[in-house]
């Protein structure tokens, strides 16, 4: 650091030189204001100016103010070094930006003694300048990153298309990025599937968790998982990934299409609400569980819980931040106020409780994270969503399969198993495998149990027999020498044909397709009208040697 | 197994089945309702969410099924079907003689 002397005086600035140098200091000097100001701009490592106040070409006063104002970014004492000690000359040099006097006659002391403390202020301020920088450069990187997680959040929470009405939720703008989590997910059968959750802590670290869950959560709801599965998996994951003192307190719960039937598995959250059609709590639904990730696969209780609910019940679910908010005076909102809320019927519970949390909150300090959720307990209802199968453009190439079968493969009991799985790998079968699994089985077993094994259907017809035909039927396979059945699979265009022939001595086909009775009791009987009801196309020939099948995929 | 059954109350029970309900599950079926049966009134709920195939002799065994408790009022619920599966049931007009929800 240099120090810069202005005076018009030679004697002057001599004398201040001769200070300077016997206490170390470098310095430079200027004539005047005007070259004072050059100087400064020339001079990065000027730290502190000594200023003259009257000089020709231009005073000190002007000069202090162009030094200050050209260089705001740059920290520069400047110490008036003066013999006028009025008041009036005092205060000019500080409205003008000076920061100090030094009176003259100098005194060696204290003009070293404001020099020193002097370059300590220059010395914080560069400190502080540095880690304002530094500062500003992780907010900008923070705020960067959080923009990105952000976009990743949103995408990786909200991958259903479909919004089920029967679902309500509010998410405080911040929760999200607390570790609160609401998840809903409709169920293949028509159901819906709905999580709420919080993991312990705040901020980033705590939303973290939300990503697996949520990608556990989807993942296992399309396959129309149970509860008890998807609880044990989310625990498992995070179980692996959290640190010991990290976990998520969760409802997971599931309700049937007609919702009537709710399985829920709770573990470690507030109790779950159970409100009347007209209002008024009439069930508490306590947490029977741990949070999620505390234990080890093999101590975790996986068990659900299974209700009924009168139709149009509400079952409303929240975080910690709704009983925790605080007014003004740091009372929290607490439990009491919150079950008032529901002695009254309400459109929405989730809005009458966000409202009145919001309001009791005015003022108190702000608790972002709440979530609070409700699930009307009626027939589910999804908007926007594709029900049933969304049928593909059909672009399959034609293909033709046969599989001759002799009689070490006819007694093989996955025969069919087998077939589906091949079958399977047709991409266009995807949304077809269950209906084409129940036409091969049935020709393939009626090929089987009556073509090669000349089984009785008759045997079926009480309870007992039902079993010993499949007895014999086991037993007939085990010892089968001779016999085969060829199945032919061809698919054309959107057309599936199947045939069948077994090298039996044929059967009376006529009389295992009897004429359908939908109220019969018979537990056999129903195979054929099953296949005629999905195949247009249906014809046995050969003496019910053959059978050819047509199924469309369009249908 | 393929099947598990589990009491949810004193009169509940829910019988979970595999992806495959066909004849190779016959007697683990019928071990599911009958091993419950301590003579008084049952309710049952069947639970098909993991099921994709099934065939009539999985028709048949329901059938059995409701035969075998048919004297004492019991109730055989199948929940958590899926559309395919739905169709199955419609067409053999087991939604008359079942409540499939």
């Amino acid at each position: 650091m240099k120090v810069l002397v202005v005076d018009d005086h030679t004697y002057n600035r001599d004398l201040l030189g001769f200070i300077l140098e016997d206490h170390e200091y470098e310095y430079l000097e200027a004539n005047n204001g005007s070259e004072a100001i050059e100087m400064v701009a020339k001079h990065d490592d000027i730290g502190i100016v000594l200023m003259d106040v009257n000089m020709p070409v231009m005073d000190g006063y002007e000069a202090t103010r162009i030094i200050k104002s050209a260089n705001p970014e740059r920290y520069i004492p400047i110490v008036f070094v003066t013999a006028l000690d009025d008041e009036e000359t005092l205060a000019k040099c500080l409205s003008v930006g000076g920061d100090d006097f030094v009176p003259k006659p100098i005194n060696e002391n204290v003009l070293v003694a404001k020099v020193k403390a002097h370059q300590r202020t220059a010395h914080f301020y560069k400190e502080l300048q540095e880690t304002n920088q530094r500062l500003s450069y992780h907010q900008k990187l923070m705020d960067r990153e959080h923009s990105i997680v952000e976009h990743v959040f949103q995408n990786s929470m909200k991958r259903v298309a479909s919004d089920c009405e029967n679902v309500r939720f509010h998410v405080s703008p911040m929760s999200m990025f607390n570790g609160d989590l609401i998840l809903v997910a409709p169920s293949p059968s028509g159901g819906v599937y709905l999580l709420l959750g919080d993991f312990t802590g705040h901020g980033l670290s705590a939303a973290i968790g939300c990503l697996p869950v949520a990608d556990i959560f989807y993942a296992m709801t399309q396959k129309q998982a149970s509860i008890s599965t998807i609880a044990a998996e989310i625990n498992a994951r995070l179980q692996d990934l959290l640190p010991s003192n990290m976990f998520f307190c969760a409802a997971i719960i599931e309700m049937s299409a007609a919702g009537d039937r709710l399985s829920y598995w709770v573990g470690g959250m507030n109790d779950l609400l159970v409100v009347g059609e007209q209002g008024g709590i009439e069930q508490l639904i306590q947490a029977q569980h741990m949070p999620l990730g505390v234990l080890e696969s093999h101590e975790f209780d996986d068990a659900t819980e299974v209700v009924s609910l009168p139709l149009n019940s509400r079952l409303f679910i929240y975080t910690d931040g709704v009983i925790e908010s605080q007014d003004a005076s740091g009372e929290m909102f607490g439990e009491e106020r919150l079950h008032q809320l529901f002695s009254q019927p309400a459109d929405s519970y989730v809005k009458r409780v966000s409202e009145a949390v919001e309001s009791f909150s005015a003022g108190g300090e702000q608790t972002d994270d709440l979530s609070i959720a409700e699930l009307v307990c009626a027939p589910v209802v999804l908007a926007g969503a594709s029900q049933g199968v969304v049928q593909a453009a059909y672009e399959a190439l034609p293909w033709n399969i046969s599989m001759p079968l002799s009689a070490a493969e006819l007694s093989r009991e996955d025969v069919v198993a087998r077939v589906i799985k091949l079958l399977g790998s047709e991409t266009q079968f995807d949304s077809h495998m269950d209906v084409i699994f129940t036409i091969v089985s049935e020709l393939y077993n009626n090929a089987l149990d009556h073509g090669i094994l000349s089984l009785d259907s008759k045997l079926k017809q009480n309870p007992e027999g039902f079993e010993s035909y499949y007895q014999q039927r086991g037993k007939a396979l085990s010892e089968l020498v001779n016999g085969e059945i060829s199945l032919n699979f061809q698919l054309s265009g959107d057309l599936l044909k199947i045939r069948i022939t077994d090298s039996g001595n044929g059967f009376d086909y006529q009389r295992v397709v009897p004429e359908y009775d939908s109220d019969n009791d018979l537990s056999f009987g129903r195979g054929m009208h099953l296949v005629r009801s999905f195949c247009p196309f249906v014809e046995y020939s050969d003496g019910g040697r053959t059978v050819e099948a047509h199924y469309c995929l369009t249908q | 197994m393929s099947i598990t059954s589990r009491k949810v109350t004193d009169r509940e029970y829910e019988i979970s089945l595999g992806e495959t309900f066909d004849f190779n599950c016959v007697e683990e079926f019928r071990t599911a309702y009958e091993s419950v049966d301590d003579g008084g009134k049952k309710d049952f709920v069947i639970d098909f969410r993991a099921t994709h195939y099934m065939d009539s002799s999985a028709l048949g065994m329901l059938i059995n099924m409701q035969k075998y408790w048919q004297e004492r009022n019991t109730t055989i619920r199948i929940i958590n079907t899926n559309p395919q599966v739905k169709k199955i049931f419609s067409i053999s007009r087991f939604d008359k003689k079942f409540t499939i929800v």
